[in-house]
């Protein structure tokens, strides 16, 4: 009888167990207030792997290195609803310096143009910019098209881009609108597939940052550069005109990508001024410099006046084409 | 290249590079065990340490770590029905039922070699296709991509050998959540309830967590007794029946490595995708396949041959154009360019010796990761004896922190759960959970290629290329063959 009740009882005692270590382990939420804290949590809203997540991780040892106390800065993907849970929940963590996150310029301004943001994000504590992606056009070899005259008589011109959220499909549309391209866009998983699929000539057209295509095009010459989006020529690619020489100069803000860091809204003072200068510091480190070099990527620093004011001419530029983005998203 | 083949090797067996080759080798076998844990974390994990080591032996620790989680994520796939990768889901389809008679040893001795060979073959193939692979890659676009998603799917036809109505409600079953979440034509977002959780869709590791781990789990706190439904014999000479299976099934582990390294080669299909086919390849090969299911050895043989061979295979898209064939290889790439190396055309030619180390790394973690398993084979096998009362809450523990673990999101948890509950159901009333399961992985892509191809060629698009007209030949004769001879044993029979 009394082994019998025993059996029965196991179980249960053991279910109880697991789901007081459950509440044990995910109840526990350390109310750090102090800042540095020891651990620090710096939000990656993408997967690991790709450009945002490879120069995040890179920055990590020299932000340890100003910020006071050395403080463990932990990486934390939070992928998923193109960045908006990663950016949501650093926008609601806890304002005491210790959560940061990285975003993807200005293709993160859609959803608060689009409205369906649950963040605001000129109220950021905007803390710099690590770099900034200079895109460039290509057209397949394939392709029946390959002048800007060429594409604007062409009937149809396709285009492999990855998703509309992002800055190179965002980028596209918008750069179609205003060369007077007829653009289908063909949609993607991912940049290697667009690229792919412009080599083997399938499509017609992409744009994807230099570092991602130089190879392509410059070493193995798959794909051929037609404009560059930057205002100087690129030392590169030294006979590709610049969107600036082809008389479309606006386009160069809306397709240059840009990789700010910020923390949630309402950071105190002195908290902020602390952040920023490590930050400032953190991006111009001859040593940060050098990798960034080596990997194809110069950092860009910004001051936090120079990041702010970039969110807010982002959010007014995609406002301006809000009409055309809707109609593609139908 | 070949001219660099020995001073590769020999760089590759100088101190340090063996303590190198095994640290990864560990701690990629230890995050394929952990489910919800795998290729990406661990290279991301190890990521910082790389930064500023010798590029050769960082390579060591990458590709031995990157090279080890298929394996160990086909143990807890075997023991205890729970995929510690997405790649190993496979692998429970008849790994499990092995280890319920008993036969763990077995099955982990049969993956084991399965997959060190499987990976040789990748390897080899890596090799030697590079000179001419990117041809290769370029043959391949949204028509085959869909005709090889259709060829997964023609797949649950034959699992649901039971009843096919079932099997189809299951599979539909699969395809609509399939649909979940962006669309990926228009970029608008479907069913999601207002979710943001569901925006990417319901994600595979939480799901194959859910339909096999912890409906496993219900299942044992109900059965109680333990997994193995056989007394402990202690004799280990399992292990070895199972080594002898790969030789005795060769021509099945051949071409399922063959199955395997194609579809890594072809960037954007995956590694999930590749064990898939090659299972339902073994079942649509054989002709007495009513074991399948069942535990039957070749049934582990063929998924993890492929899912070895696929890394290989994968790597070619990856240093030829710098473009990586799977979410491992991007991870990769990035930690490569961190080191200066630029994987692309130029890497093979001003590094030849880099890009053979990679290879043979990628080898020697096999080889390393298969002799851990074969070795302490023995003591895990006596995992499936322990009292389900005990075992159970750990599983459930296990997979739940598993589905936690992987994106870090609570949400993942309660999907989990769901699909706990779903298979738990679906096993009591003879659902397939396997026709969901692969409905679930091949939708997307099968919705996502067909109007890839209907939007650049309409229709045609699929029958005018030969090598998408070819595989969808394939599909039809494979759905068509028992029907086929069945009419001809009956008219034989008459």
């Amino acid at each position: 009888m009394k082994r019998e009740t025993m059996q029965k009882v196991k179980p249960f005692v053991v279910l109880c167990l697991v789901l007081a270590l459950f509440l044990v382990t995910f109840g526990v939420n350390p109310a750090e207030a102090k800042f540095p804290a020891k651990n620090m949590t710096f939000i990656i809203p993408v997967s690991p792997g790709g450009g945002f997540d490879t120069f995040a991780r890179m920055l990590v040892p020299y932000l340890q290195k100003y910020l006071p106390g050395n403080p463990n800065i932990i990486v934390s993907n939070v992928p998923g609803g193109e960045w908006n849970i990663g950016i949501t929940k650093m926008y609601r963590s806890k304002p005491d310096g210790n959560t940061f996150g990285i975003l993807n310029w200005p293709a993160n301004a859609l959803s608060q143009v689009l409205g369906t943001a649950k963040f605001d994000l000129t109220k950021i504590t905007w803390l710099g910019n690590i770099s900034e992606v200079t895109y460039v056009m290509c057209v397949s070899p394939q392709s029946k098209y390959k002048t800007l005259q060429e594409l604007q008589k062409a009937p149809e011109v396709t285009s492999g881009v990855v998703g509309l959220a992002s800055t190179a499909g965002l980028g596209t549309v918008i750069a179609a609108q205003r060369l007077g391209i007829n653009m289908k866009p063909i949609p993607h998983d991912g940049s290697t597939e667009a690229i792919l699929s412009a080599m083997r000539g399938d499509v017609d057209w992409v744009q994807y940052p230099l570092a991602t295509l130089k190879k392509t095009i410059v070493d193995s010459k798959d794909l051929i550069p037609l404009w560059i989006y930057s205002k100087k020529r690129s030392p590169i690619l030294p006979d590709v005109p610049t969107v600036v020489e082809l008389g479309y100069g606006d386009l160069v803000d809306l397709v240059t990508m840009y990789r700010p860091v910020g923390a949630p809204p309402g950071l105190p003072d002195d908290v902020r001024k602390i952040w920023q200068d490590a930050f400032w510091k953190a991006t111009n480190d001859p040593e940060f410099q050098k990798k960034m070099i080596a990997a194809n990527e110069p950092a860009m620093p910004m001051t936090p006046e120079e990041t702010t004011r970039l969110i807010s001419q982002g959010i007014e530029m995609v406002t301006k084409y809000k009409d055309l983005i809707q109609k593609y998203m139908k | 290249m070949f001219e660099s083949a020995i001073p590769a090797l020999i760089e590759m067996i100088t101190w340090p590079a063996p303590l190198y080759l095994f640290l990864g080798v560990v701690l990629g076998m230890a995050f394929g065990i952990l489910p919800g844990l795998g290729g990406p974390q661990v290279l991301a994990l190890l990521l910082p340490i790389t930064y500023g080591m010798d590029v050769d032996l960082a390579i060591v620790l990458l590709i031995g770590a990157m090279a080890a989680v298929p394996f160990g994520g086909s143990i807890p796939a075997i023991l205890i029905n729970t995929p510690g990768t997405g790649q190993s889901a496979a692998t429970c389809f008849d790994g499990f039922p092995l280890a319920q008679q008993g036969k763990a040893g077995m099955a982990i001795g049969a993956s084991a070699t399965a997959s060190c060979l499987g990976a040789i073959f990748g390897a080899v193939v890596l090799t030697f296709l590079l000179p001419i692979g990117r041809q290769v890659v370029l043959l391949f676009s949204y028509p085959e991509y869909f005709m090889l998603a259709l060829m997964g799917l023609s797949v649950i036809i034959v699992v649901s050998k039971d009843s096919l109505w079932k099997g189809l409600i299951a599979a539909i079953l699969g395809l609509m959540l399939s649909t979940i979440g962006y669309d990926p034509v228009t970029g608008s977002v479907r069913f999601t309830f207002g979710s943001d959780h569901l925006w990417d869709g319901i994600r595979l590791v939480p799901a194959f967590i859910g339909l096999f781990a912890i409906g496993e789990a219900i299942e044992l706190f109900l059965k109680k007794g333990k997994i193995a439904q056989v007394e402990y014999s202690g004799k280990i000479s399992d292990v070895f029946t199972g080594i002898k299976s790969v030789f005795q099934y060769f021509g099945l582990f051949f071409r399922c490595s063959i199955i395997g390294t194609v579809i890594g080669i072809i960037p954007g299909v995956g590694g999930a995708v590749s064990n898939f086919i090659a299972y339902g390849h073994a079942l649509q090969s054989s002709k007495d396949s009513d074991n399948f299911g069942k535990g039957d050895i070749r049934g582990v043989i063929a998924p993890e041959a492929a899912n070895n061979s696929k890394d290989g295979g994968a790597l070619v898209p990856t240093l030829i154009f710098g473009i990586p064939g799977s979410i491992e290889m991007a991870v990769l790439l990035g930690a490569l360019i961190v080191l200066g190396l630029e994987p692309g055309p130029r890497m093979m030619l001003e590094r030849p010796e880099t890009v053979l180390i990679l290879i043979y790394v990628l080898v020697a973690g096999n080889i390393l990761v298969s002799i851990f398993g074969l070795f302490s084979a023995g003591i895990m096998v006596k995992l499936t004896y322990v009292p389900a009362t005990l075992l159970a809450p750990v599983v459930f523990m296990l997979a739940l922190m598993g589905s936690y673990l992987t994106h870090g999101m609570i949400f993942d948890v309660v999907v989990s759960l769901i699909f706990g509950i779903l298979a738990f159901a679906m096993k009591r009333f003879g659902f397939s959970r396997v026709a969901v399961v692969i409905a679930l992985v091949l939708g997307r892509l099968a919705q996502k290629t067909f109007h890839q191809t209907l939007m650049l060629w309409g229709v045609k698009g699929f029958f005018v290329r030969p090598i998408s007209l070819g595989l969808f030949i394939i599909t039809l004769a494979m759905i068509l063959f028992p029907y086929i001879q069945a009419a001809l044993r009956k008219k034989r029979g008459a």
